[in-house]
Formats: structure tokens, C-alpha cells, sequence
């Protein structure tokens, strides 16, 4: 990628409108190399990469609210469990140069690793819009985000609970009930361990599937299962430690 | 006879990894038949998700239900793991 981007190229990279841009730059959210000078505006790619990366919120809830079949930016993008396995280490060599708790890492490690790879496992040939996950953290704000395109948790339940009725019964059971030998799937209680590990650590989780959401952390120990304020069909998951 | 978890990976996160390791030690299960007991060692692990640990250690421990027998890191978080593994396995892990 070239060092400086003309306001074109900086607007596709983040994947937002110029007009965007330009917007920003007026209530100097972020600012080109030789501002006010027309379509001639420089913007360059190291502060381009570092604004992406302290508003992974803004950019995980456009890449959410995106109808399209576009990926999310490649620093968010994980379109297999191999790049995904990737990312993992890298966060686990920042998490441990930030200094946090060695007990904490690997909870936190756990959990992300949990959540994503389900992604991963549960949408093999049945992703329905983008394949793959938008996974980003940032470590200032303790936030993560792992969101997929995939075919959520209600049908991917149903294929082995046929009688489920939607999406708030299906996040209960999966967050609530141990499925053993789940036929034929050797899979399916990864959830139950990131609830246990949350409800007795200092990791929050806002998870969503469908129309269903929950908040699970130290002060909220039960599964509660509510109405999402709007519809996803994938999996959203928001993690804070 | 001890298995270092961490000649496996860092990070021991996916059934997929936890597949992979298990047919890597296929070789060396002879060697477990022979041994008395066959330690597992977690130390030099940043994580493990019950994921891996259902697709390594539980085939493991069912094979050799009598012999296996996990080495405890101090505080080790390694418990919220092998007590979802227990719990949907039916079994129950022997401690150092």
C-alpha cells in the first residue's frame, strides 16, 4: 500500500464516503497531510491504519449494518480459522507486552478462541453472505469484537434440536445446556464454558444471534435472554476484561 | 512418561489443532501403553479452549483412563476447562 492516499483511496481503504471524510476533517476527527486544499487532500496510511484501530466500534457496526457481501477492512478480516489462529497469537504477544494478568490472558484467550473458531466450525459451506469473521481488539479500551456473516445460532441448533422454536429459545440452550455427544456433531459446548468463565471472571460478553442478545458477566450470572434492538443474523459477539 | 502441552502450540484453541495433535501422538502411543503413568504437563501454555482439550486430552484419557494424570499449574485457570470437559464427557480427570 502506498504511503499517501488521495481522499478517494483513504475513503475505500476505510470503506466509508468521501463526503465522510471530508466531514471528519471539519470536526477534526482525522485530518489529511495538507488540509482544505479540494480534491487534492492527502491522507496518510500509517494514521489511516491507527484510526481504524482505535474505532473498531464505528467500523464493527458499519461492517454489521452492511447489506452487501463486501469483507471487513483486512486488518479486521479472518476469512479462515488459520489467519484467525494467526491474530490470536498476535493478541496474545500484546496482551502480554500491555502487562495484563497471565490468568486473565488466558481466560481472554480462551474465550476469543472459543467464539471464533465456532464461527468457523458451525459455517463450514454455509456462510451466508461473507466467508469468514471480522475479528478486532483494542486493548486501551479492553474491548474485542468476533462477528460473523454466518447462519446463526438458531438454524445451526436446529439441524440437531428440530423442534426449536427461535432464536431466544436457541441462545438459551446454547449458552445454558450440556449436549452430550451432540450427533453428528462432536461440537456444541463452547458456549457453556465461555459463560462459565465469564460469570466468575473479570470478562463482561455481549452476545447476539438473530433477534436474541445477552449480557453475561460477574454481576449478571444467569442467562437472561432479551429482545436485540435490532435483527443480525450472524453472530456478534462484544467481549470487555 | 510426561507430554508437554506447549510442543503442541502456545495456544491450544480449535478441534481442528486438537485433532492434529492427537494424530501426532499416535506415534508415541505404544510408548503409553508401556508406561505407569503418563502425566500431562500444561506448564508453558498461554491458553487452551475446551475445544482442543476435547479433540487431545479426552481421547487420551479414555484410552488410558488409569494412567493419565494432569500436572496442576499453580492458580491455574485450567479448571473452567477440564470442568466442562467432565461435565459433558461424564468423567472425571485424575489430579497430580
Amino acid at each position: 500500500m502506498k504511503k499517501e492516499l488521495k481522499i478517494n483511496e483513504a475513503a475505500d481503504f476505510l470503506g466509508i464516503n468521501p463526503d465522510t471524510l471530508r466531514r471528519w476533517e471539519r470536526i477534526e476527527k482525522i485530518k489529511p497531510l495538507n488540509p482544505g486544499v479540494g480534491n487534492h487532500r492527502k491522507y496518510d496510511f500509517l494514521q489511516l491504519e491507527d484510526f481504524l484501530l482505535k474505532n473498531i466500534d464505528y467500523f464493527a457496526n458499519k461492517w454489521i449494518n452492511d447489506d452487501s457481501s463486501n469483507p471487513p477492512n483486512n486488518l479486521f478480516y479472518c476469512p479462515d480459522s488459520y489467519i484467525f489462529q494467526g491474530r490470536i497469537h498476535k493478541l496474545e504477544k500484546e496482551l502480554k507486552g500491555a502487562g495484563f494478568d497471565i490468568n486473565l490472558i488466558f481466560l481472554v484467550l480462551a474465550v476469543v478462541g472459543e467464539i471464533g473458531n465456532n464461527s468457523f466450525d458451525h459455517n463450514i459451506g454455509k456462510w451466508s453472505q461473507v466467508v469468514g469473521i471480522f475479528f478486532a481488539y483494542d486493548l486501551e479500551k479492553r474491548e474485542i469484537f468476533l462477528i460473523d456473516k454466518g447462519q446463526g445460532i438458531f438454524s445451526s441448533l436446529k439441524k440437531v434440536i428440530p423442534n426449536l422454536p427461535n432464536d431466544f429459545v436457541a441462545l438459551e440452550k446454547a449458552f445454558t445446556e450440556v449436549i452430550s455427544g451432540r450427533s453428528p456433531e462432536s461440537r456444541g459446548n463452547g458456549l457453556k464454558f465461555v459463560k462459565n468463565v465469564v460469570i466468575d471472571s473479570k470478562i463482561s460478553l455481549y452476545f447476539q444471534s438473530g433477534q436474541a442478545c445477552l449480557i453475561l458477566n460477574n454481576k449478571n450470572k444467569e442467562v437472561k435472554i432479551k429482545k436485540a434492538k435490532k435483527y443480525f443474523r450472524g453472530c456478534l459477539a462484544k467481549i470487555n476484561f | 512418561m510426561i507430554i508437554e502441552l506447549k510442543k503442541f502450540g502456545t495456544i491450544l484453541n480449535s478441534r481442528q489443532l486438537g485433532r492434529e495433535a492427537f494424530l501426532a501422538l499416535s506415534s508415541d502411543l505404544e510408548e503409553c501403553d508401556k508406561a505407569d503413568k503418563i502425566y500431562i504437563d500444561f506448564l508453558g501454555v498461554s491458553s487452551i479452549s475446551p475445544s482442543w482439550a476435547d479433540e487431545f486430552l479426552v481421547p487420551i484419557f479414555k484410552k488410558f483412563p488409569n494412567k493419565v494424570i494432569l500436572k496442576k499449574e499453580k492458580n491455574s485457570p485450567i479448571f473452567f476447562v477440564t470442568n466442562i470437559l467432565e461435565k459433558t464427557n461424564n468423567i472425571k480427570f485424575n489430579w497430580e
